[in-house]
């Protein structure tokens, strides 16, 4: 605090600081920019999903082949990685844009409310 | 329609910004004033950033570490969770320590503040997170996450000992650390030490008959068949806290059972691509996520911090969570085995329909109650207390899904949001109704019971 007290000169630079950040929010091109990580983690997570459902269908198979279950199960290992690794990108990029960007609930919505939209026209999403 | 929110947003944050050079001003100004009570800072003034980040790091841990299903990872959210609460217990005001409040706790001495002596609240809390981390996680942490905690520990010991006097950041942190050994002392004999060891707690045989539990795939055997023996935290989570037995099993197609079953198949057969994102989003899906004990630290987290909630708000909260969430798992898991119930897949498949097919992967342990539900009707009445007057109203987004794919949901109410989660155990396919109904009952009388037994500091910004 005491440092900070003396850098009075920099109050100014401060504020305009301040002011530039809260002006900036596009939630429409932090939305786009954002989609395409998101997309991967939608169809990693559509992936799991498959991958879950053929792991169930193998194991109450009491015929299967016992390699086609460990073919399986190394599939699932490394998508379990990416999704991993793809979960920490998003986590990061994500805080970074609310610490920064969108420091406003309304902005967070309008955000993710845009981002479905980009999402839904890339056609990333199959029900 | 965006342009209409950018220029709502734009207008808004102009008088944001002109609002926060207000607020610039009154800091400048205070600056001028006499600093010399700085040095006895309470945990109100200090910020949570780095309390947060340790709660992000739990859950990567959760996530990568072997043996770490949801009751053992509901316990190490609650252990971390009393340690760094005890260690800034003494900077909150009117806060009294966990230490006669737990069960089993009084017998094991924690250290107190040395009388005169000056503490920095923030370094006490950083070392005593850091090392229950490595408690918790021990055997089967692996290099990359212990490497990732005890970069997170120096760099915040550095960034909170900046500018602070020697013997405190050392007493400080000695501090911390010692609460974390007393605190993992009290864990060992909780029944659940080292628990990701052996998480199936083998031998275990299942009764054969027919209301029985039985396996559901490839895992022969349930999950912890004893962790509800395990000690909770306020034994009045147990004792007074229980489900009432369900209903009585049968296989007539008039019988409560069966009705309660045709629920099931029917919801999962007419679901809507709504209720099959529910039921995913809230499955904590698989190979992937924290657990669902870990989703609802993660709302919390991202709560405290839209809040821009203090030290001592944030310790409070995760202390709180921390207590609701083991004695959810705890009681549930009780409830599990005492009655031992066969899974919607397989009475339907065995007696409705063979070729009846879940939304979701059945995990491998009795229906009833239903552990979502517990735990998030315990989290519901937590964040009910921490951020309303009680009546749970509170408008929020949650986006800690956006990582695992899912986009984020709205709420206006906690209670809405915990029958959500709920709920989306029936659309799943996975539990009866009567599983989620009773394991919501379960889980808020809990957190009920956790807001009301112990003595909480009041007020705390």
């Amino acid at each position: 605090m005491a440092a900070f007290c003396t850098m009075k000169k920099y109050y100014l630079f401060t504020i305009l600081f301040i002011i530039s950040c809260t002006q900036k929010v596009n939630v429409v091109e932090l939305a786009e920019q954002f989609a395409e990580l998101e997309c991967k983690a939608i169809m990693l997570k559509d992936k799991r999903y498959v991958l879950a459902d053929r792991l169930r269908e193998i194991e109450m198979d009491t015929v299967t082949n016992r390699k086609e279950l460990d073919s399986l199960n190394k599939i699932i290992i490394l998508t379990k990685q990416e999704s991993l690794s793809l979960a920490d990108s998003i986590k990061t990029q994500l805080d970074y844009l609310f610490t920064h960007h969108l420091r406003d609930p309304s902005d967070r919505v309008a955000f993710n409310n845009h981002l479905r939209k980009v999402i839904e026209t890339k056609g990333c999403i199959h029900h | 329609m965006i342009s209409n929110i950018l220029k709502f947003t734009y207008s808004k944050n102009l008088a944001a910004s002109i609002i926060l050079s207000f607020l610039a001003l009154i800091l400048f100004d205070s600056c001028t004033k006499d600093s010399s009570d700085q040095l006895s800072k309470t945990t109100e003034e200090y910020s949570a950033d780095f309390i947060l980040s340790y709660y992000d790091q739990i859950c990567k841990t959760v996530k990568t570490t072997p043996g770490f299903f949801p009751p053992q990872a509901a316990r190490a959210y609650g252990y971390i969770g009393i340690a760094q609460y005890e260690a800034v217990v003494n900077g909150i005001e009117n806060a009294k320590s966990l230490q006669n409040q737990l069960n089993g706790f009084a017998s094991f001495q924690l250290p107190t503040p040395i009388q005169g002596e000056l503490y920095n609240w923030s370094i006490a809390s950083n070392a005593a997170t850091a090392r229950m981390m490595k408690y918790m996680f021990d055997k089967n942490l692996t290099p990359a996450n212990r490497l990732k905690i005890d970069s997170l520990e120096i760099f915040y010991h550095n960034q909170l000992s900046a500018g602070e006097e020697v013997s405190i950041v050392s007493r400080s942190q000695a501090y911390g650390q010692n609460i974390a050994d007393v605190v993992y002392n009290y864990s060992k004999t909780d029944g659940g030490h080292e628990s990701y060891l052996d998480p199936f707690q083998l031998p275990y045989s299942v009764p054969s008959d027919p209301f029985c539990w039985v396996p559901t795939g490839a895992i022969t055997t349930p999950l912890s068949p004893r962790w509800g023996n395990n000690r909770p935290f306020l034994a009045s989570n147990i004792q007074k806290v229980q489900p009432p037995q369900h209903m009585a099993f049968s296989v007539a197609t008039n019988s409560e059972f069966y009705k309660e079953a045709m629920i099931v198949y029917n919801t999962v057969t007419n679901n809507t691509s709504e209720q099959i994102e529910i039921a995913k989003y809230w499955a904590d899906d698989p190979f992937a996520t924290c657990t669902p004990a870990g989703h609802t630290f993660n709302i919390l987290a991202q709560i405290l911090k839209e809040e821009r909630a203090t030290l001592a708000k944030s310790s409070l909260a995760f202390a709180k969570m921390s207590l609701a969430e083991n004695d959810a798992f705890i009681s549930c898991w009780k409830g599990k085995y005492d009655y031992i119930l066969i899974r919607p897949v397989s009475y339907i498949q065995k007696y409705i329909d063979a070729n009846f097919k879940t939304v979701i992967g059945t995990p491998p342990f009795p229906a009833y109650t239903s552990g979502h539900s517990c735990e998030m009707g315990a989290g519901s009445r937590i964040l009910s207390s921490l951020f309303t007057n009680g009546s749970g109203d509170y408008q929020f987004t949650d986006y800690s899904q956006l990582q695992y794919g899912f986009f984020a949901r709205s709420y206006s109410n906690f209670e809405e949001m915990a029958q959500e989660c709920a709920d989306s155990r029936l659309y799943g396919g996975i539990h009866y109704p009567i599983d989620n109904s009773k394991g919501l009952q379960v889980g808020k009388a809990i957190g009920d019971n956790v807001n009301k037994e112990i003595i909480w500091p009041l007020f705390v910004r």
